[in-house]
């Protein structure tokens, strides 16, 4: 099998010796950036289906964890590798094709490296590197349409971004302080027992510089105007690929490292105020992109509330809700998203004028992400309610409700606009309307028949919930 | 103005309990070697033979982090020359340089070369290293720009240096893989600790990386004076 | 809390403190990247700060063979050297989308960036 080092250094090569391709042809940049996702893809999904159920420890600069840095890889990395990577290749796929300057394939490549990388990595302060490669480079791509819109979202990202990673490293650098080293397992094994107050302090910090990055309020003001102003193919890149490795940070670290009831009440508190702010804003918009923008902060925070309720029930159907809805929002936004380049220009909700092909694909991607029966988000909700109701936790269960019943609402709206326009028959780009209809299909499938997506899920959580084999496996000891 | 001092007063607020947190719970100077960093400062000689402890662990140790760092740094400048490509921009309105500083200027930036060149040469010897080497080469550049009328870089150099610096890092990287089996392993003799020529591929890297920084950052800083353009 | 630790963890303090009050209450874009240059400085100093031992020299054993010198915590040292790459990094690009924004506004006062609402 395939070495997973070599996910993160044929990116680097690649990316290092872009200028040079740009220079000997003009297709080859193109040409790398699809490649490199895909064979991504295919170590990732190599791994999952052959790898035994121990993490895999990869070592670099010649010395054991924890006096070298690893990469951890085990099925819940590889899990999330698998779906940033098919975003990637989709993205490649539909857009990067016809793009002719070898900059934009350099901050692409240099974007799926961090979020890869952050997947991947097993020690916490290479992860606050990779989290920065991550940030400039999606800095860089959302000013990258160099109009007035996409400018100012980028430069408020930027302020508020920087701000966050600082207080990130300052929250690691606590963590090696208290314990010693930088290595994740390692520091989980040495916090285990008693947790000192700064360590509480440090992970205050570190989640400031998370929350950023996975749009949670109240740090997430810079999102809604970068998804409105930006390319819709850095809106997809938004929703599907950068926000999903920043919460699978999230996630490790608050399990691993921060296990703790005070923790996942925080969570579980900003993760339901973004819920229901993001929510009642999308009902008022009136811009369709800036609306999506605001549906996609929703489902992070609903995300991060149901990963939260772990806290509470201890059961691991709470991670499966988190993720399952994770899988389908990152799905079904890219669809969305990438929709909107069949759309006019500045689309808004009273769209009119529309096109058959694009109405049905709208129509799907909304589908599921407000969890309509028959598309995979039915499944993710059913699962949220499900919890709520088994814990009694009546109050969350209803205003939930609610708040699908609100998406629901401001999603059927532009929906019935859709298709009681006049339809008007727009040219399509055949690749991005290839992977439109098959992220349609998997939506509409696995809402049939859950089953594969359940299984590979199931087999990610049993690696994730298996926190004692992770740490004494890779945490080689002092 | 009163939520400027609301501001103020909130943050001093914080500062005050984030300082007292630290002081009680890291006094300062009361540190015992411990982790990590103590087998780090007593193995680190004979594992690597480098003599700089930062070096060694900058390098090797956490070696893939400045990987990602050089990245990082690339990353910053090509996103920069994207940002301004195609700026109408008007010419950087620099005063005419005077005959001193245009003589000066000439004498003076093969010195800091030199200068740059042997703070990332010994790396591993003395402090310093890749970084702070490269910056150095490009603040003399710097110097040319703003003291020579009409200095121009053939930006084809600057980028080919950039490329073959980053992919020979990697590359060495990718050879650890192949003869330690362990990317960017230390695959070179340490030799005697002390010598120029010592400590594996620790001087290798720090040279790659001396002249990947000093050529993107000149690049940078042309890019920013100029104005971006196609290639 | 000793002297010590007031003024040698204090000032990188203030420095983070007025860095983030800086970028808070500025309506300049451009001064809202220096407070941003500012804090990171704060944060890089605290760090190294955080590794001092008292009496101990630089981790470099110049006198090799001769070894077992008191040395400071060389890890903080590391960490600071990526942050600060880092820090530039984000000022450069910073900059140039300053420097994108000023054509097409024709300002960087904040105020004046009102293209999107809430």
């Amino acid at each position: 099998m395939v070495n997973p080092i070599l996910i993160i250094a044929l990116l680097l090569l690649f990316a290092f010796l872009m200028p040079l391709l740009g220079l000997l042809h003009r297709r080859l940049p193109a040409f790398a950036t699809l490649i490199l996702p895909a064979f991504n893809l295919y170590v990732a999904v190599n791994h999952f289906l052959k790898m035994d159920f121990i993490p895999v420890v990869i070592k670099t600069g010649g010395f054991r964890p924890p006096f070298g840095i690893n990469l951890a890889v085990d099925h819940f990395s590889l899990f999330f590798l698998i779906l940033v990577n098919a975003i990637g290749v989709f993205i490649a796929l539909s857009y990067l094709l016809e793009e002719q300057d070898y900059r934009f394939h350099i901050l692409f490549l240099l974007n799926l490296l961090g979020a890869s990388g952050i997947i991947l990595t097993g020690d916490l302060f290479n992860s606050f590197v990779f989290l920065e490669i991550l940030a400039i480079s999606s800095y860089a791509l959302a000013g990258s349409r160099k109009e007035k819109p996409a400018l100012e979202g980028a430069i408020k990202y930027l302020i508020i971004g920087s701000i966050g990673a600082s207080f990130y490293l300052l929250g690691v650098f606590i963590l090696y302080k208290v314990t010693g080293t930088l290595n994740i397992a390692d520091i989980a094994l040495k916090l285990q027992n008693a947790k000192s107050g700064i360590v509480y302090l440090a992970g205050m910090f570190m989640l400031v510089g998370l929350f950023v990055e996975t749009e949670l309020f109240p740090l997430n003001t810079w999102a809604p105007d970068v998804y409105q102003g930006a390319y819709n193919r850095i809106a997809v890149q938004f929703s599907s690929l950068i926000s999903k490795a920043a919460i699978y940070l999230l996630f490790r670290i608050t399990f691993l490292i921060f296990d703790d009831p005070l923790f996942y009440k925080l969570l579980l508190v900003v993760g339901l105020l973004t819920f229901v702010v993001a929510e009642f804003n999308a009902l008022a918009q009136k811009d369709l992109k800036r609306m999506l923008g605001y549906s996609s902060i929703g489902q992070m925070g609903l995300a991060v509330l149901a990963f939260a309720l772990y806290g509470m029930i201890s059961h691991p159907e709470a991670f499966f809700a988190a993720t399952l809805l994770i899988v389908n929002h990152a799905i079904a936004k890219a669809l969305l998203f990438a929709n909107m380049d069949n759309m006019s220009e500045n689309a808004t909700i009273d769209i009119r004028s529309v096109n058959p092909f694009s109405s049905l694909m709208f129509a799907i991607g909304a589908l599921s992400v407000m969890g309509f029966p028959f598309t995979l988000g039915f499944w993710a909700k059913i699962e949220i309610l499900g919890i709520l109701l088994r814990t009694n936790l009546l109050f969350l269960f209803f205003l939930i409700i609610l708040i699908f019943m609100v998406e629901a609402f401001y999603y059927f709206r532009v929906i019935t606009n859709l298709f009681r326009g006049e339809t008007v028959c727009r040219r399509l780009n055949p690749l991005l309307a290839f992977s439109l209809v098959v992220f349609s299909i998997f939506l509409v499938y696995q809402g049939f028949y859950p089953i594969f997506t359940f299984s590979w899920l199931n087999r990610a959580l049993n690696a994730l919930l298996n926190k004692a084999i992770y740490i004494s496996i890779i945490a080689g000891g002092l | 103005m009163i939520r400027k001092v609301l501001y103020f007063l909130i943050l001093i607020a914080f500062g005050f309990f984030i300082l007292s947190a630290l002081s009680a719970y890291f006094p300062f100077g009361e540190n015992v070697l411990t982790g990590v960093a103590r087998y780090y400062t007593e193995k680190g000689v004979k594992d690597l033979g480098g003599i700089n402890i930062v070096t060694s662990v900058v390098t090797i140790y956490r070696g893939f982090d400045t990987l990602g760092e050089v990245t990082v740094l690339f990353l910053s400048v090509t996103a920069l020359a994207f940002t301004l490509v195609g700026l109408k921009v008007e010419k950087a309105k620099l005063p005419k340089p005077t005959l001193i500083m245009e003589t000066g200027g000439r004498y003076l930036a093969p010195l800091i070369i030199l200068f740059g060149a042997y703070v990332f040469l010994h790396g591993h010897l003395t402090p310093g290293g890749g970084f702070p080497g490269g910056v150095i080469i490009a603040t003399s550049f710097l110097l040319l720009l703003v003291t020579q009328e009409n200095y121009r870089f053939k930006k084809f150099h600057i980028t080919t240096t950039e490329v073959l610096a980053g992919t020979l890092y990697v590359l060495v990287g990718l050879l650890g893989l192949y003869y330690v089996k362990s990317f960017l392993g230390n695959f070179l003799k340490t030799g005697k600790p002390g010598y120029l020529v010592s400590a594996g591929i620790i001087p290798i890297i720090y040279i790659l990386i001396g002249f990947k920084v000093g050529s993107e950052m000149t690049s940078a800083l042309n890019n920013l004076k100029e104005g971006g353009d196609e290639h | 809390m000793n002297i010590e630790s007031l003024i040698f963890y204090g000032v990188p303090i203030y420095l983070i403190v007025m860095g983030i009050l800086v970028i808070l209450t500025t309506k300049n874009l451009f001064k809202m990247l220096l407070g941003l240059s500012i804090m990171d400085s704060g944060i890089n100093i605290l760090i190294v700060a955080l590794g001092y031992i008292k009496g101990a020299t630089a981790p470099i054993y110049s006198r090799y063979p001769e070894v077992f010198e008191k040395v400071v915590d060389p890890v903080p040292q590391a960490l600071v050297l990526t942050a600060i790459v880092i820090g530039i990094a984000f000022l450069g690009l910073g900059l140039a989308l300053v420097i994108r924004i000023k054509e097409k506004y024709g300002t960087v006062n904040v105020e004046k960036l009102k293209e999107l609402k809430w």
